[in-house]
């Protein structure tokens, strides 16, 4: 009699040992990438900051702009600004929005300076700059990359079975857009 | 009762040791990374250097790591600087100079750089690629780096197809580089070294470590299971023996996040716009 009575005990014992070993293991996982993710995504901002420092360097070297380049300038600097202002307010969508003005912009006024390169007298500057802004991308996708592979393992992770029993109020996190990051820039020599 | 024992523990190591082995030969390669050779620091896999050239890499690479490795530079976490040279037949596409440079780990203290040459199939020189080291990059940005290329390699004075030439002059910049602005030192002899090499581009002074014959490094596999089954004794022997060949040199565990560029040959576009 005795013997009937412990084994319902026992099996529901262990069920529960096995659902807590489960769940701690989802919410352990969890945390863990989800710092993963934070620390990434630091990572991604600071190689940003340090390619529009190196922008901004080449941008004061710049001199007899003409009116579309000062104008491209100025949305640069401006971003730039903006960029910084949102980094340290934590204002992650405004930060990332910043960085794409900024990326594209200045892709833009690379191209015009490529096409018009006797006007400036920046030119021997921008062989050497080119390798700059090329290494900096570089960083900055290698980041990229690393983040959006914690981010595709914390979806993963919270997405998968049992996980998804004990997680189910996690939202999955997005990656990173890399269009202003993967264009080839030129060579130049 | 001792000797069955024995037996037991016997069977169960030398399973473990197949065991490991097959696991390490279906271990995952990361694609688009090759492996570093014996010489470490050059890695001539397009075959296209003078045997001087070679050599003058090797001294110079290993004299670097010894001098920046005295306590001084232990103190201050900066020792242990290490330059490779890779010669790559093929796109720069083909490989990851990113995943290269952190598998093999070149530089303690992330103090590492990689230079790499592309040569098409005919063995033409098409590019060339300079990843730096995270500490590196403290000290030398892709800019400055650049313009050694421009300044050293892409030189209108030295003959465009003589490679060597080109390479040993970019070399030598950068060991100039790392012994005066990491290192402090007051001067470094560039010319003189220069001009040894010079002297002695065509000289042949034999066999790099990586290129001896060495029977124990390139025994395959399955030798090797044959000899733990049915030799085990002389197994643990053997591998004493073929580690203690020659002297290895390897990385530092050195780290880069990405921070390369690539110059096109010069003398290309030159010849396109003629």
């Amino acid at each position: 009699m005795k013997k009937i009575i412990m084994f319902p005990i026992f099996i529901a014992a262990v069920v529960l040992i096995i659902l807590g070993i489960i769940w701690i293991n989802a919410y352990n996982g969890e945390v863990t990438r989800n710092n993963l993710i934070e620390k990434n995504r630091g990572d991604v901002h600071a190689a940003l900051g340090s390619r529009y420092d190196k922008v901004l360097a080449f941008i004061d070297a710049i001199e007899g702009a003409d009116t579309t380049v000062t104008n491209y300038l100025n949305i640069i600097k401006e971003a730039r600004t903006a960029f910084a202002e949102a980094i340290d307010n934590g204002d992650i969508i405004e930060a990332d929005a910043e960085a794409g003005t900024i990326d594209s912009t200045f892709v833009t006024l690379l191209a015009y300076m490529e096409d018009n390169p006797a006007s400036y007298n920046t030119v021997s500057l921008y062989a050497g700059f080119m390798s700059e802004f090329s290494a900096a991308t570089n960083v900055v996708l290698n980041t990229i990359g690393k983040f959006n592979e914690s981010v595709m393992s914390y979806n993963n992770h919270i997405q998968k079975f049992t996980n998804n029993m004990f997680l189910a109020n996690k939202e999955p996190y997005a990656t990173y857009s890399i269009t202003n990051y993967n264009a080839t820039l030129p060579t130049f020599n | 009762m001792k000797t069955i024992i024995y037996k037991w523990v016997l069977m169960v190591l030398y399973t473990l040791l197949i065991g490991s082995l097959l696991v390490s030969c279906n271990k995952k390669t990361t694609p688009n990374v090759i492996k570093s050779n014996e010489s470490f620091y050059i890695n001539d896999y397009a075959d296209v250097l003078l045997n001087a050239t070679l050599w003058t890499i090797l001294d110079y690479s290993i004299e670097l790591y010894d001098d920046s490795s005295v306590q001084e530079y232990q103190d201050l976490n900066i020792d242990g600087a290490q330059i490779v040279v890779l010669t790559y037949q093929g796109q720069l596409g083909d490989i990851n100079t990113t995943e290269i440079f952190n598998s093999w780990g070149i530089g303690k203290n992330d103090l590492g750089l990689l230079i790499v040459l592309f040569f098409d199939s005919e063995k033409n020189y098409q590019e060339l690629v300079v990843e730096i080291g995270d500490k590196t990059s403290e000290y030398l940005s892709a800019f400055e780096a650049s313009n050694m290329v421009d300044t050293y390699f892409n030189i209108p004075d030295i003959n465009p197809l003589d490679i060597d030439l080109r390479l040993i002059s970019l070399y030598f910049a950068y060991v100039e580089f790392f012994y005066m602005n990491i290192y402090d030192y007051d001067s470094y002899d560039y010319q003189s070294f220069y001009d040894e090499y010079l002297e002695n581009q065509y000289t042949y002074f034999g066999k790099l470590p990586t290129e001896n014959d060495d029977f124990f490094y390139n025994m395959p596999i399955w030798l090797w299971i044959i000899i733990i089954i049915f030799l085990p004794n002389a197994f643990i022997p053997l591998v004493f023996i073929s580690s203690g060949r020659g002297f290895r040199i390897s990385g530092g565990g050195g780290r880069s996040r990405g921070y390369w560029f690539k110059k096109g040959d010069f003398h290309l576009l030159i010849f396109f716009i003629h």
